[in-house]
């Protein structure tokens, strides 16, 4: 997809993604809640930029386009994030999200070696609730939304 | 061929299902053929396959691997690409023999019908099952068999198939992820196993909402619902049903079945008419408990004389009063008719 409609197609669709925002949002922390999880420092949440939407929509990878339909293959353009003081902590927090969503996919990222101070995390794909996609994606057919 | 909806039919195949779910894989064997223009019966599927958007109500989606793919989901994009109708014949009959490993002697020998079809971009895939050879069609020993739709299954209540449809554009990596079912032959919701072994165990796939959601989707309906209530006995109803089901929970049904299993006439139908008739309501999925009682929450008072009051908050504090007296104490005035008494020893 050329960059210009990429640019104008998240433009028109930038309103519906901050209205889900924080209805994804308070989905995450209502599970988190009933469900009792502890020790969860905090949530954040975040709406992919479009300069970093629209770069990432024209990645090639062997020698083709890797996204020709980015909206429907790009599929982290609403984040949630749960921060979690211990490791241990991870486990409890992905069992009830994964009741609460339904995963598509999931992926560790861990440092090389045990000794490495860096980034960890588990990062699951899941499908956006089909009561939000009715309520705020009237028009996601059109807009590939998924 | 074309159907009234202006579906362009590119493939019509259809295979007698026996049950053989204990039978060794190696020695499944199911009867196909590739349905023709002139087959008898081809009609009235065709009615079906137009009829699907209107009737299938429920959302599934199929269950991705850990590398986003789905065995069931990949035979259905074979079937709609430009395939051969031998690669095309060749992937129908491995879905009919994996419905016939799926297929218990319970659910007896059944008709299995696949149609694809096109219209401008958009694809549709439709997979049919019809219950049992005396109601759709006779076997013919010598020259395969032949679809005969017996008058039964004309019936507008008819229970005799169950069908599945996907619909999409050009099927891309994003597409053909979401379907919708109808069960004709889903009897109460109990009948657990028939979703089972249709939804979840042939084609791979779960119900588009998960339990939270749903539970979370209920609960948000009974509260806006109970606000619009204005007599006193209908929000009782409504009371009563939400004690019912938190004290059987884990119950398998959709919003608007909830309103059929749970409800009293008298609310039932303004109910499901205030909930609408729409993709969400119809879609089925497991009451949580945790969530249920946590979304529609009932507060308790102990009083210091052994009376206990038990409110309902999510309708409002409409059903008592509360008066605070100079000693300190407080003043609890409820209003209501006696509905059960109970001595308790």
């Amino acid at each position: 997809m050329e960059i210009a409609e990429v640019i104008q197609k998240y433009d028109s669709i930038r309103n519906e993604l901050d209205l889900l925002l924080p209805e994804i949002r308070d989905n995450v922390f209502s599970c988190l809640k009933i469900k009792k999880v502890e020790h969860i420092d905090h949530i954040a949440s975040r709406i992919k930029s479009r300069d970093s939407f629209v770069e990432k929509s024209q990645k090639i990878e062997d020698e083709k386009t890797k996204y020709p339909n980015p909206f429907k293959e790009i599929q982290d353009l609403i984040g949630i994030r749960v921060i979690v003081y211990f490791l241990s902590d991870v486990a409890p927090v992905v069992e009830v999200l994964e009741k609460g969503f339904r995963r598509i996919e999931e992926k560790d990222f861990v440092p090389e070696t045990p000794k490495d101070f860096d980034y960890q995390g588990k990062h699951i794909i899941a499908m956006i609730p089909p009561e939000l996609l009715v309520k705020y994606c009237t028009a996601s057919d059109e807009n590939g939304i998924s | 061929m074309t159907t009234e909806s202006g579906f362009e039919i590119c493939f019509s195949f259809g295979a007698v299902v026996p049950p053989l779910k204990l039978i060794d894989e190696t020695e499944l064997a199911v009867e196909t053929k590739v349905l023709q223009e002139n087959e008898p019966g081809l009609d009235y599927l065709l009615k079906i396959f137009d009829k699907t958007t209107s009737d299938c109500k429920i959302t599934i989606n199929f269950i991705a691997d850990d590398n986003q793919n789905n065995e069931i989901r990949s035979k259905m994009i074979g079937l709609l690409s430009d395939n051969e109708i031998d690669k095309k014949t060749e992937i129908g009959t491995e879905l009919a023999k994996r419905l016939s490993k799926m297929t218990d002697e319970r659910n007896k020998y059944g008709l299995f019908i696949i149609l694809i079809g096109k219209k401008a971009q958009t694809y549709r895939a439709v997979l049919i099952r019809f219950k049992g050879e005396e109601v759709v069609y006779k076997k013919q020993m010598t020259d395969g068999f032949v679809i005969e739709i017996l008058k039964e299954a004309y019936s507008k209540n008819s229970k005799h198939y169950k069908v599945v449809y996907f619909e999409d554009q050009v099927a891309e990596r994003g597409n053909f992820w979401t379907g919708y079912v109808l069960d004709r032959q889903k009897q109460g919701k109990k009948n657990l196993e028939v979703s089972e072994y249709w939804i979840k165990d042939f084609l791979l796939c779960e119900y588009a909402m998960t339990d939270i959601q749903g539970t979370r989707k209920l609960a948000e309906e009974i509260k806006q619902f109970g606000s619009k209530l204005e007599n006193v006995e209908d929000k009782i109803a409504l009371v009563e049903a939400v004690v019912n089901l938190r004290n059987n929970p884990e119950q398998e049904f959709s919003i608007l079945q909830f309103a059929d299993e749970f409800l009293p006439a008298n609310i039932r139908y303004q109910f499901k008419e205030f909930v609408g008739d729409d993709e969400i309501s119809n879609t089925v999925f497991n009451v949580e408990e945790e969530t249920f009682k946590h979304e529609l929450v009932f507060k308790t008072i102990k009083l210091d004389n052994q009376i206990s009051l038990s409110i309902p908050t999510f309708m409002g504090n409409e059903f008592f009063e509360e008066r605070l007296l100079n000693d300190g104490r407080k003043e609890f005035t409820v209003t209501g008719r006696v509905i059960n008494l109970k001595f308790t020893k």
